[in-house]
């Protein structure tokens, strides 16, 4: 486990230092690597393989057991070592299949001329582990339990062969087997990257015309992209920004400023995820950074710590379009959208839903003496560095997306740099080792968030597959012609809110992103007005009781409980909704900014 | 019987100005013409099925059963197809269609056949040479100097434009917009009818007409495709192929010259490269490319002379 996970966090190390270098190489000193892009690439092809597997030793994977805590008590134990079986079988395929694809891959190159296998050694590697970690969680429980379960399991996997095998005229079709995969595993409470996972490995395996290497292949494909560099690299400056003393110099000068006015706590808050945001492409590294700082001010002020747990998921909604933001860079990937004009299209409905926000938090809040809530008063001046150090990352993030120094894949490698160089002579509280625990932890973190991806791209294989992209278009289309435009965006909006809910957020985007865009487009949507409004109502499915993974994340961090968040949350929640709505009936407050800037 | 269905995969869009689309569309309508509903072709546009380095590999197995591409990605597994991509190798389509309609594209063929099992069902080709787009003003040679020009990461594109003088500068297309229009490039090569579709005409104002590549579409199957057409059918399957090439070289120059009448609506300015420049460019390939690749890979020789032989 801490092999693997110092490997990514090593491998991450590198591939900062390959982007970075190859555009100082570029932009000063005119001599571009041909190399770059593919090393860059592979490096994260390692990342985050390695890194899943570390997430699944600590059994970290994001999963909702909502579904199961709903069947009876007794079974409870049975169904989790059930999962942990499934986790087996699914890594140990994985495995099987990324051996094969390799040995196909020793006769290829990549197109700059690298031999293919680089890309898919990681994942065989990193597959095997996943099934070693797998294996000792599976293990771990009562022996009856433990081998009751993988009993159930074989049998059923020997079932459904016989069964296709004698019975061909009535076998069970590849399709009907994904969909009892997916809605199994979300009964089961499986991690929702297996589920996806899951799903598209039966039907791989059911589908004759489907050689088992493609499924190791489009694992792969789905990480396999330039453009989704930037999320670890995002994730890393977010920590970093969090770990230097940035972050809570921050916040204690909001405190200070703001905490005698009536709402002001909520204000702070607001205030503090949007800046935070406006570092950090993670929402849980700003949840995180915010609520870690924050929870104990509540606690020393005597405020409600469910209302602010509340407000702080909200806030997390308001600021997803907050630039930098891995939900648009995955939906600027996958649907084909400028990611830098997404970015700017974010911005003023960020400001709008903030500002609806902070209408809420006045009008029910008090006002609290910001000198209960720190023991001890840091020096003004000190503050103010804070403030400034995160100003001028803002800055130099948003002016690097335009200048031309770099693309905004690249820009992130820069923001790394900045914060660990700016942040350490600033506040000198960086040391070697936390920088190292920040590599390692941000390696396992956006592993865990790219493994989603790749499971969902192998999903989207499968469904492409079957053709369901071009039946449920032309269903859109059909309801488009009927119903108009502006009714497609709204129930667009309504299936990200609720598949945003149900699959974790990026799923969503990666199934539904590529799917209605185009359509968007031919109804005379811009496509980033469409995408912002995606984005934003994914993020607020995600956040949403009960199921919303981002809400359980949030309580978890603030240490509040989901049943005692969800009734004060309520209030902020439909505003959110309710500016959603508008947001997605004005495309001006999206296409203010990128037509001025002319993108 | 129920109807064979083969699964074709493109990375460009399925619109009247993609080469791909083009093509394949008038295969199915000569498929149908020849074999009824036996043989049915299914179109995955956009990548839908995977990048192309990927879907070469499906190919390759079996799970997709052809592909509709550049040469070039196919180099990723017979390096001699990268051959057909060096600057200046061609002076027209019709040079295009009379090297590899006289002899190239079998002996290409056959390379490919004995590496994978996948086989040429037809050199296409795409709409309009691929020229230099620039934001500056570039007309000569000496203009070219040092411009970063976005080019198709392969070493075939990559070598031709260091040669010329200019900084080739990898970028996935994806970026390239975005790059272009900040700056980080300062332009980059491509046929006319993708900066339209792309609305790359946004970004740059000039086109210097190198015309450095005509490139050939090349339609590739698999063998587990191959096999499951019956034996009976395999000539109809291969002259509806053929016919559909034919029929679409004929669309492929009219939609060249209207994507360049399109951009020059839209405000770019084109100048044409000088004859005696294109001459001495086309020496230096010779010289420090071909040649070189010719020593590399012995069995591209006698190709390259008969496409010199087929020259004007
Ligand atoms: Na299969
Ligand atoms: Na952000």
């Amino acid at each position: 486990m801490h092999f693997t996970e110092y490997v990514a966090g090593a491998v991450l190390a590198v591939d900062v230092m390959v982007v970075f270098v190859s555009v100082v190489f570029r932009y000063f000193l005119h001599s571009p690597f041909d190399w770059a892009e593919e090393v860059a690439r592979a490096l994260m092809i390692i990342q985050v393989f390695f890194g899943a597997a570390t997430v699944l030793a600590r059994s970290r994977h994001v999963g909702i057991d909502l579904f199961r805590g709903m069947l009876p008590e007794s079974w409870q134990p049975a169904l989790v070592q059930f999962s942990g079986w499934i986790i087996v079988g699914v890594s140990a395929s994985l495995f099987a299949s990324s051996c094969e694809l390799l040995v196909d891959s020793y006769s290829m190159t990549t197109p700059i001329g690298f031999p293919q296998w680089m890309y898919v050694y990681p994942v065989a590697i990193g597959s095997l582990f996943m099934t070693l970690f797998g294996l000792a969680n599976a293990v771990n429980g009562p022996p009856r339990v433990v081998w009751g379960t993988l009993g159930v399991g074989l049998a059923m996997v020997a079932f459904v062969c016989a069964w296709n095998t004698w019975m061909p005229t009535h076998a069970i079709a590849p399709w009907m087997l994904l969909t009892t995969a997916f809605l199994g595993g979300l009964l089961l409470g499986l991690p929702i990257a297996f589920v996806l996972a899951l799903s598209s490995l039966v039907y791989f395996m059911a589908d004759p015309s489907l050689p088992m290497l493609v499924y190791s292949q489009q694992v792969m494909a789905g990480t396999d992209h330039y453009v989704l560099l930037a999320i670890p690299f995002f994730v890393l400056a977010g920590l970093l920004m969090e770990a230097n003393g940035m972050s809570s110099r921050l916040i204690e000068l909001l405190l200070r400023m703001f905490g005698r006015l009536r709402g002001g706590l909520g204000l702070i808050t607001i205030t503090a995820t949007a800046f935070f945001s406006g570092v950090s492409g993670s929402k849980l590294a700003d949840i995180a950074a915010v609520g870690g700082i924050i929870m104990p001010a509540v606690r020393k002020t005597k405020q409600d710590p469910n209302e602010t747990a509340g407000l702080l998921a909200c806030t997390a909604v308001m600021a997803e379009t907050i630039p930098p933001c891995i939900n648009m860079i995955i939906m600027g990937f996958v649907a084909n959208i400028s990611i830098a004009g997404l970015f700017m299209a974010g911005l003023v409905p960020a400001a709008v839903l903030a500002l609806s926000l902070a209408a809420v938090t006045i009008y029910v809040g008090h006002k609290i003496n910001p000198d209960e809530a720190f023991d001890v008063r840091t020096p003004m001046l000190r503050l103010l560095g804070g403030a400034l150090v995160a100003l001028i990352m803002v800055a130099m993030i948003g002016k690097g997306v335009t200048s031309g120094v770099a693309t905004s894949t690249e820009v992130s490698a820069f923001a790394v740099m900045y914060a660990l160089v700016i942040g350490w002579l600033a506040f000198r509280e960086l040391t070697v080792r936390s920088v190292v625990q920040l590599f390692v932890r941000s390696a396992s973190m956006a592993g865990g968030i790219l493994f989603i991806v790749a499971a969902a791209s192998s999903l989207s294989f499968a469904l492409t597959i079957q053709q369901i992209p071009q039946y449920l278009s032309s269903f859109m289309i059909g309801f488009a012609h009927s119903y108009g435009s502006t009714m497609f965006v709204l129930l667009s909006m309504l299936i990200m809110i609720l598949f945003g809910a149900v699959l974790e957020g990026a799923p969503a985007l990666i199934i539904f992103g590529p799917l209605l865009t185009p359509i968007a487009a031919q109804l005379g949507v811009n496509p980033l007005h469409f995408g912002t409004v995606m984005v934003i109502a994914m993020g607020l499915g995600l956040f949403a009781p009960p199921v919303g993974l981002g809400l359980f994340a949030t309580c978890a961090i603030t240490g509040t409980q989901v049943k005692d968040v969800a009734r004060p949350m309520m209030k902020y929640l439909v505003v959110l909704f309710v500016t959603l709505v508008l947001l997605a009936l004005v495309p001006a407050f999206s296409l203010w900014l990128p037509t001025r800037m002319g993108l | 019987q129920a109807p064979i269905a083969l699964r074709l995969s493109s990375s460009l869009a399925a619109d009247q100005n993609s080469a791909h689309f083009v093509w394949t569309q008038l295969m199915q309508t000569n498929l149908k013409a020849a074999v009824g509903d036996q043989i049915r072709i299914d179109y995955f546009p956009n990548n839908q099925l995977g990048k192309e380095a990927d879907v070469v590999q499906q190919v390759k197995v079996g799970s997709i059963d052809m592909m509709t591409t550049g040469s070039s990605i196919w180099a990723t597994v017979t390096p001699q197809f990268g051959m057909l991509d060096l600057g200046y190798l061609f002076d027209s389509y019709e040079h295009v269609a009379k090297s590899l309609d006289g002899g190239v594209g079998a002996k290409l063929n056959d390379m490919l056949q004995k590496g994978t099992g996948c086989q040429v069902i037809t050199w296409a080709q795409h709409f309009g040479a691929r020229s230099v787009y620039t934001k500056q003003p570039v007309k000569s040679l000496a203009d070219i100097k040092n411009v970063k020009l976005r080019v198709l990461p392969t070493p075939a594109f990559i070598e031709t434009f260091k040669i010329m003088g200019a900084i080739p500068t990898p970028i996935s297309f994806g970026e390239l917009y975005m790059a272009a229009q900040t700056g980080v490039v300062d332009g980059f090569e491509h046929d006319a009818a993708t900066v339209v579709a792309n609305k790359l005409n946004e970004v740059v104002k000039h086109c210097w007409t190198t015309e450095h590549l005509f490139s050939p579409m090349v339609c590739v199957a698999g063998k587990r495709a191959m096999d499951r057409i019956p034996a009976d059918l395999r000539p109809a399957f291969l002259k509806a192929a053929a016919d559909a090439t034919t029929q679409q070289r004929t669309i492929g120059a009219t939609k060249g010259t209207q994507a360049i009448e399109e951009l020059k609506k839209l405000g770019i300015t084109f100048a044409p490269m000088a004859k005696n420049e294109r001459d001495q460019v086309r020496k230096e390939m010779d010289e420090r490319l071909w040649t070189g690749f010719a020593k590399q890979y012995p069995d591209t020789a006698p190709l390259f002379a008969s496409i010199s032989a087929a020259r004007g």
